[in-house]
């Protein structure tokens, strides 16, 4: 979603469309279009969230459903953005519910599969290395500081139009701003020292 | 307080490497000919009340997906605590392939979809295979009270890609999630629900002769595996759990969990008796894998 003013410099793609409220109340949006137009924001704002790769397209298709069933309700609103964030939001929040169940399952096999190194090549060798560890860190967010975090940060979202996409206080907003940025730092901190000893160490950590 | 600044801003308080950092998440885009892919399956589990292109939900409530939406939104909290895992795959060429494992709600909330869309083509039924035993928190609910009559016909229809499996077998047997971005997937066949030591499970998606398989499907394939032979030993089926690791070396000899099997082994042979055994493949073990981490636990079956 857009930081409200037009001129807003650091378009790095291009700010998705977000529907003025004069536009919404003359034409109402047709699914095609709310999917043509936001299919972008919505792959990575669901990816910024965590949703994986695999995942992804799966997890798009979920937002769309949604976002099928409930255009009626939204007609009216200022900005479909806005709106979309929020399922968005709710469809990738069950998601990392759901892999936190299946973590809980079976504790030594999730150990075991850390410690494998050659999993974690596995891994590795299908991402990126600088989005990897990115995502490492936004991992270790708590995902309402993720939110607000990769909005701001990332997208270029006004604090405004966040509170509003999450439904949160602005002073909510800013204070998981600052709780994110914490967390950040705390994390590729320890990140980066994990990566070092095991460099100087020669082999995986036990 | 003042707004804060964007960190990506040079004035914004974040280091030079904290912005190269953050940039690495700026440019995310679906791959080419993702939207398309991802707008045909849409079409599959979206069909239109009225043909078309699934034209928009009007705001009135007649209209099949916006009546019965909130129950189906209640019906998928009802069931998201319901370990139902489903294969859920998109239509469109093979070119995204996905399965909700544990995807209670996610699942719940496309199968619920679909148990409410009277014009469901023949494709789609094959989806509610899974909520057959979801619904019933819907059916009642809904306004829309026929609608979920054409649910429990739709499992005999299933596309050869689709396959619900609609056991709601506990979670452990599935691949644990772990370090792995692919973990949360698993690719079955219909016939691996059939069934655990069904031979027809090493055919098909994951199977080891697919060429179009892709790596992280093998590897799920393999894990999952690995958990139920360790699901298996837990549970004090040591003979189960040794057929089982045997049939996974024999499947993926050079397998990237080749570690954790031969642990897992030589842990199964000492339960059953064959301390011997487990003894002389524990010191191979140690020898070739002195750095394991799993070299600690090995390390006891070779005193």
């Amino acid at each position: 979603m857009a930081a409200e003013p037009p001129g807003h410099s650091s378009h790095r793609m291009g700010c998705p469309l977000s529907i003025s409220l004069h536009e919404t109340m003359a034409a109402p949006l047709t699914f095609k279009e709310v999917y043509d137009e936001q299919l972008r924001f919505v792959w990575r704002s669901l990816r910024r969230l965590g949703v994986r790769e695999s995942d992804l397209a799966d997890a798009v298709q979920d937002v769309f459903i949604v976002v099928h069933r409930r255009l009626g309700e939204f007609e009216g609103r200022a900005k479909v953005t806005t709106w979309l964030y929020g399922i968005c939001y709710r469809v990738a929040s069950e998601r990392r519910r759901l892999a936190h169940v299946r973590h809980a399952v079976d504790d030594e096999a999730a150990l075991a599969e850390h410690a494998d190194p050659q999993v974690d090549i596995a891994a590795e060798a299908e991402r990126r290395q600088g989005f990897a560890l990115l995502e490492a860190i936004l991992d270790e967010m708590p995902l309402e500081q993720r939110a607000v975090f990769t909005l701001f940060e990332l997208e270029g979202t006004s604090g405004e139009a966040i509170a509003e996409a999450l439904d949160a206080p602005l002073g909510t907003v800013y204070s998981r701003l600052r709780l994110a940025r914490e967390q950040f730092r705390k994390s590729l901190a320890r990140i980066q020292a994990k990566d070092r000893f095991r460099l100087v160490n020669g082999g995986q950590d036990r | 307080m003042s707004a804060p600044k964007r960190w990506l801003d040079e004035a914004g308080g974040a280091t030079r490497s904290e912005r190269a950092l953050l940039r690495e998440g700026l440019s995310i885009e679906p791959p080419e000919g993702a939207a398309d892919a991802i707008w045909s399956a849409l079409a599959a589990k979206l069909p239109p009340p009225g043909g078309g292109p699934f034209s928009p939900a009007s705001p009135e409530a007649p209209s099949p997906p916006a009546g019965p939406g909130a129950n189906a939104e209640a019906g998928m909290r009802a069931v998201a605590g319901a370990s139902v895992k489903g294969v859920v795959s998109v239509a469109s060429g093979g070119i995204l392939k996905s399965v909700l494992i544990g995807g209670g709600s996610a699942l719940a909330l496309i199968t619920a979809y679909a148990v409410i869309t009277p014009s469901a083509p023949p494709r789609e039924p094959a989806l509610s295979a899974a909520t057959v035993s979801s619904p019933p928190g819907l059916a009642p609910a809904s306004p829309r009270a026929s609608l979920p009559a054409p649910a429990p016909e739709a499992p005999r229809m299933t596309a050869p890609e689709l396959a619900a499996a609609p056991e709601l077998a506990p979670p452990a047997p599935e691949a644990p999630p772990a370090s792995a971005p692919v973990a949360p997937k698993a690719v079955r066949e219909p016939a691996e629900t059939a069934g655990q030591d069904a031979p027809s499970r090493s055919v098909g998606l994951a199977g080891p002769g697919a060429d179009e398989t892709s790596r992280e499907d093998r590897l799920l394939e393999e894990s999952r595996r690995l958990t139920e032979a360790r699901g298996a030993l837990r549970r004090g089926e040591v003979a189960q759990a040794l057929d089982q690791l045997e049939e996974l070396r024999r499947a993926f000899p050079a397998g990237v969990l080749g570690q954790e099997r031969e642990a897992l082994t030589i842990e199964a042979l000492a339960r059953s008796g064959r301390r011997a055994e487990a003894e002389a493949r524990a010191r191979a073990f140690l020898a070739q894998n002195p750095t394991s981490p799993h070299a600690s636990r090995v390390k006891s079956y070779a005193p």
